[in-house]
This record gives C-alpha cells, sequence and structure tokens, in this order.
C-alpha cells in the first residue's frame, strides 16, 4: 500500500488546486513501454525500475514518473500548445527504506505562454501552493539553480567547446575540484595516439577519415549503423589532434579558480544579483543576459506566489541535475527542517524533442512527492 | 538445515578444476550414482563426516548462496557481483583459486581512433542522439556490473542490449556500438576488432571458494568448514567472515 491516505481528499485538493490553475487532468497509464523512460534518463533509472515484459517480450514498466507519460500522451493527442497538464497518482520505485509505491502529484506546463520567466515563476508559485496544502502553516524553503548561469560563464571564459561540454556534465553531477583538474588538466599526450598503421594521416582531417573509412569496410563494421568516419576524425583531431586544447597553462588556471569561485556562490536568492554582478567585475566574465532571466523569474515568482505561505528563497551555484535534457533552472522545495525536497522541478525544453516532437518545446514543471508531505503523512491509517 | 552444503560447478572445466582443488587437499568427492547426478558427498574431513555437495551451473552457484540455501560454493566473481547488488552483505569470498581467470572489460571498435579512456566515451555517449537519433548501444550479459561502472564514470545516457552469446559480434553486426564482456587473452576481442579501454577493466576475476551469510550456519558447519579452509590454505578463517 502506498504511504499516503486520503485520497480522496488529496483529489479533492488537488482538482481545486489544478483548476484554480488553468491546468487540464492528464491521463497516464500505470503499465506503460519501458522503453521511453530508458531512452530519456538512460540506464542508471532502470535500477528502480519495475521491469517486465509484455506478450510480445517488449519491455513495459510500472510508471516510475510523470513527466515522460504526460509528454507522451501530449504528442499522441495532438493538442495545442500552450497547455498545461495536472496530474495526481501512483508511481513506483525501488526505494531504500520506503514503500516503493508512493503518490506523486505535479503540473507541467508545455509550450510557450510569454516570457520564460513568467512560466518559471508560475511554475514555483504553483509547486510552493501545492507543498503548503496539507499544512498553511508550513515553513518552505525553496532551493533554486541555474545551470544557465554556468554555462554562460563557460562561454565567457572561452573554453574550446568540447571541455564546455564535459564541464557541464561534470556540474550536473556535482563538479568536484578533482573533477577539474582531470578536465581542466588533462595530460592528452599519454593516452589517444592513433594505431600505426594510421599515424601518417593525425594532421589531416579529411586523409584520416578515409583511412577510416577504409578501416571499417575492412573490419564488417556497418557504417550507417554508427558512428560515421566523419564523426571519429573530427572527434579525434578536436580531441588529441591539437596540442592541449591551444589553452595556456595560465588560462586552465584561471577557469579552475574562477569556476571554483562560482559553485561556492549561494545566499538569499533576491540578493544574488549584486553577487553575481560583483562576480562579474571581479573576475572579469559575463553571465550576458542570463541575469535578465534570473531577475525576470524571481521577480514573477513574488508576484504570483500566495503570501499565506512563508517562504526562503535560497541560492546555490553548485544546484544542478544530471539528466541532459534538463536546460534551464532547477528547483526544490523543502519544509520545516526537512532534509529530503517535497517538491522539485525546472525547465527541460529539450525533452518533447527527445520523445518525438518535431521542432523544440519549451517546457517547465515540478513534481510533489506526496509521501513526503508530513501532515499526510502521518493521517496515514 | 544444518548439514554443511558445498555447490560446485555441474560441468565443463570449472567443475574439473574445483573438484581438483578439493581432492589436491585430500578430500573426495563421491557422486551419487550415476555421472549425471546433481549431488554428491564430500568425505575426508577429520570428523569422519560427510558434507552435501550440490553440483548446480556457476550462476546458479551465486544466487544460491545469496539465497543461504548453500553455505559454501566454488563460482566466478564476475557471475557472483553480477547476481548480487549488495555482494558484500550477503556473501563472503573465502579464497580466490588461481584458475578461471576472466576480465570483464569494456571494449569498442578499433576504428574508434578517438576513445582510449571512459571520458572519451562519456562524451561520445552524450552526444549520440544528437547526431544519431537515439542513445549508445552496449551488447552485454552483464548489467548490473555495467550499470555500476558506467555510474561510477557519470555515465548514464547509453542503452544495454541484451546479449545472450557472441557478444563480441554485436558491433559488426550493428545490434550494438560498444560491448562489456569477459576475455582472459582479449585474442577474441583482437579477431573481432575491438579494443579494451585504458581503464576499461571493470573487474579482474577468478574462481572463489564463497560463503554464504544468509545460511543458517551450525556449530559442526562451521566446523567442518574452518577444516576445509584451513586444508585449502586460505588466508583467513571462516569466524573473521562471518562476524
Amino acid at each position: 500500500m502506498p504511504d499516503t491516505p486520503q485520497t480522496d481528499l488529496l483529489e479533492a485538493e488537488f482538482t481545486k488546486l489544478f483548476a484554480a490553475h488553468d491546468c487540464v487532468a492528464a491521463k497516464s497509464d500505470i503499465l506503460l513501454s519501458a522503453d521511453p523512460f530508458l531512452e530519456t534518463a538512460g540506464e542508471d533509472l532502470r535500477r528502480r525500475m519495475f521491469i517486465t515484459s509484455g506478450p510480445a517480450g517488449e519491455e513495459m514498466c510500472l510508471r516510475p514518473e510523470f513527466t515522460i507519460p504526460v509528454c507522451l500522451q501530449h504528442l499522441r493527442s495532438g493538442s495545442d500548445l500552450p497547455r498545461r497538464y495536472g496530474y495526481l497518482g501512483p508511481v513506483f520505485r525501488h526505494r531504500k527504506n520506503a514503500s516503493d509505491e508512493f503518490l506523486q502529484a505535479g503540473v507541467e506546463h508545455l509550450g510557450r505562454t510569454e516570457q520564460p520567466g513568467v512560466e518559471d515563476g508560475d511554475i514555483m508559485a504553483i509547486a510552493l501552493e501545492a507543498a503548503a496544502l496539507p499544512n498553511p502553516d508550513s515553513k518552505l524553503t525553496l532551493k533554486l539553480g541555474d545551470p544557465s548561469l554556468f554555462q554562460q560563464l563557460l562561454v565567457s571564459l572561452q573554453l574550446p567547446d568540447s571541455l564546455q561540454q564535459r564541464l557541464i556534465r561534470a556540474y550536473g553531477r556535482g563538479l568536484s575540484e578533482k573533477d577539474l583538474n582531470r578536465i581542466l588538466l588533462p595530460n592528452a599526450a599519454d593516452t589517444g595516439k592513433l594505431p600505426d598503421e594510421l599515424q601518417e594521416f593525425a594532421g589531416d582531417e579529411a586523409k584520416l577519415t578515409d583511412a577510416l573509412t577504409t578501416m571499417m569496410q575492412s573490419h564488417g563494421l556497418s557504417r550507417s549503423a554508427g558512428r560515421s568516419p566523419q564523426a571519429i576524425a573530427q572527434r579525434y583531431m578536436q580531441t588529441y589532434g591539437t596540442q592541449d586544447y591551444g589553452l595556456s597553462d595560465k588560462n586552465r588556471a584561471r577557469a579552475k579558480t574562477i569556476i571554483l569561485a562560482f559553485s561556492s556562490l549561494k545566499g538569499a536568492a533576491d540578493s544574488m544579483a549584486d553577487v553575481f554582478k560583483k562576480f562579474e567585475s571581479e573576475h572579469n566574465v559575463s553571465f550576458g543576459e542570463r541575469l535578465i532571466a534570473y531577475a525576470e523569474r524571481l521577480s514573477h515568482l513574488h508576484d504570483k506566489r500566495s503570501k499565506a505561505v512563508s517562504v526562503d528563497l535560497q541560492f546555490a551555484a553548485n544546484f544542478a541535475r544530471p539528466l541532459d535534457y534538463y536546460t534551464g533552472f532547477v528547483f526544490e522545495v523543502f519544509i520545516d527542517d526537512a532534509t529530503q525536497p517535497v517538491a522539485g522541478g525546472g525547465r527541460y525544453d529539450r525533452l518533447m524533442e527527445i520523445l518525438g516532437a518535431p521542432h523544440p518545446v519549451p517546457a517547465v514543471g515540478f513534481s510533489l512527492w506526496l509521501d513526503r508531505l508530513p501532515k499526510w503523512q502521518e493521517a496515514r491509517s | 538445515m544444518s548439514n554443511l552444503v558445498l555447490a560446485i560447478p555441474s560441468k565443463g572445466r570449472l567443475k574439473e578444476q574445483a573438484e581438483a582443488v578439493f581432492t589436491n587437499a585430500g578430500f573426495c568427492i563421491e557422486s551419487d550414482g550415476s555421472s549425471r547426478s546433481y549431488f554428491g558427498k564430500l568425505t575426508g574431513l577429520s570428523n569422519g563426516e560427510a558434507v552435501d555437495i550440490s553440483f548446480l551451473s556457476a550462476g546458479e552457484i551465486a544466487r544460491e548462496a545469496m539465497r543461504g540455501s548453500i553455505h559454501l560454493g566454488i563460482t566466478g566473481e564476475d557471475l557472483v557481483r553480477e547476481t548480487l547488488r549488495l555482494v558484500d552483505e550477503k556473501i563472503a569470498m573465502l579464497m580466490p583459486l588461481g584458475f578461471g581467470f576472466a576480465d570483464v572489460v569494456v571494449a569498442v571498435p578499433d576504428s574508434w581512433v578517438d576513445v582510449h579512456v571512459m571520458e572519451d566515451l562519456d562524451d561520445v555517449a552524450a552526444d549520440f542522439r544528437r547526431s544519431y537519433g537515439r542513445r549508445m548501444r552496449v551488447a552485454t550479459k552483464y548489467w548490473m556490473l555495467t550499470q555500476a561502472y558506467f555510474a561510477k564514470h557519470g555515465l548514464g545516457v547509453y542503452r544495454i542490449v541484451e546479449s545472450l552469446g557472441a557478444t563480441e559480434g554485436a558491433p559488426a553486426a550493428g545490434s550494438a556500438d560498444i560491448i562489456v564482456d569477459i576475455t582472459s587473452t582479449g585474442s577474441t576481442l583482437f579477431a573481432n576488432h575491438l579494443k579494451i579501454l585504458d581503464d576499461g577493466i571493470i573487474l579482474k576475476s577468478e574462481a572463489n571458494l564463497i560463503g554464504s551469510k544468509t545460511a543458517s550456519w551450525s556449530d559442526k558447519a562451521k566446523a567442518q568448514t574452518e577444516e576445509i579452509l584451513t586444508r585449502l590454505g586460505a588466508a583467513k578463517p571462516l569466524s573473521d567472515h562471518l562476524s
């Protein structure tokens, strides 16, 4: 049994909340094809999913979360955009020290209404309202992160694209100084040598491509099925072909110092604008228009949020998510002194395209772990 | 169940080598009835009593030890680590046996001249969707080892294609881009134009005598095991493992 009782009461409360925020009720089966989840979130999610097989041997799973099924359902329906969906229902994941079946509710906003900052602010306001539903007197903390600031910082540092991508991925997983040393101070000379028979093509991308084409043919590798000779030769030239990415030791050291300094930035979200400006002038870098987006998001959150709920807004520069479809800001909501968030969300402008949308669809949303909301949890029979 | 139960691989070279471990130490292995029997006895212990033997497949031995239906078993470390998520809570590696050597490795096509370490693979995997419209595919029968090792290197965006044989042929066949497989000499990989990443050795495996931490251990079973371990030349007694 899920750790959450009073389902009728919950449904009534959320139906009201969704209606007040123009959310359409999302429909999703519990038994779903596992493929879209594994294809988007990757194999890492498999360990936490309940997987079974369908009659034709296809992999099925019990719904591990709502965002992907809601997006897929939207694509199948061919409905207009923008559209905002609300959902409530059980999800299933292997968890330690907690029930594997639990209730989640949430909102997904698909498509563009006005400015991204308006949608972002709206979504956070609804998440706060939802988190305060069982107990309006709770003291909430909203933790905000904005990986787009980090991305802009890397651009501003003029790092080569391949290094930027590595840093962004490491950042999503929680960038440590060790990661920084590994990525920024690599010892490319030790590895990356071409096989002897290809040595003569080391300096020439076109010739290397041709040589690789011949090599793949003679090895019986299908050129249409996997990585192309062009892609391999191109990445070889970028990664191992130029000495040390053309970055001087001084620039590497500077990048490391600045990235470390940025990662440690945190504080009251409303006071960060000054901190960012000071950081820009101190380190001679620029966050560009990302600062405007940051300010807009916050100001819309202040406009929209219910003043009846007490909220502490905190920013942490090192807060990000490892999934590659999260593209912009991320947030979590905590109640009182809890260490686990009751809600989590953010912007995932790349997800709809991964799931088969013909063009990019901006999207932002959140999920609420109902079994972590104290009052409803305590009231369980 | 208090009688000590020892599981030995039921066929092939692994069976011969496992039996030799005991016969070389002065024990005797007797099969019940025909040579195809699944049960037998280990004799030659100092108290004169026999130990029950179960002949199982190497994969089953790891599973049964986890469930506690056998006390001791001989199987490859790769199979133990592939079968169990929290190995050390349920199974004790009592002693390595010096045969059945094999490495579980990450291997990519030779023609991927830009890929030498896991970090390169992470770059390539991250770019796969944008370039090819799908995730990078990994052929393997070692799901758990692959997931754990890739996660350790921060690699999450890939798909596992289950392979139940001839994994090394998957890249050429186009059913996967890279493989995680077992190799002892590397010659099969070489013949299939695959190379092992510089940091691509997931596990250096060999046959081990394993002990179940979930089985019920009578004093007699413990004493018999201590004698077996001593005569086999184990570095540490059972009592060091079970506490």
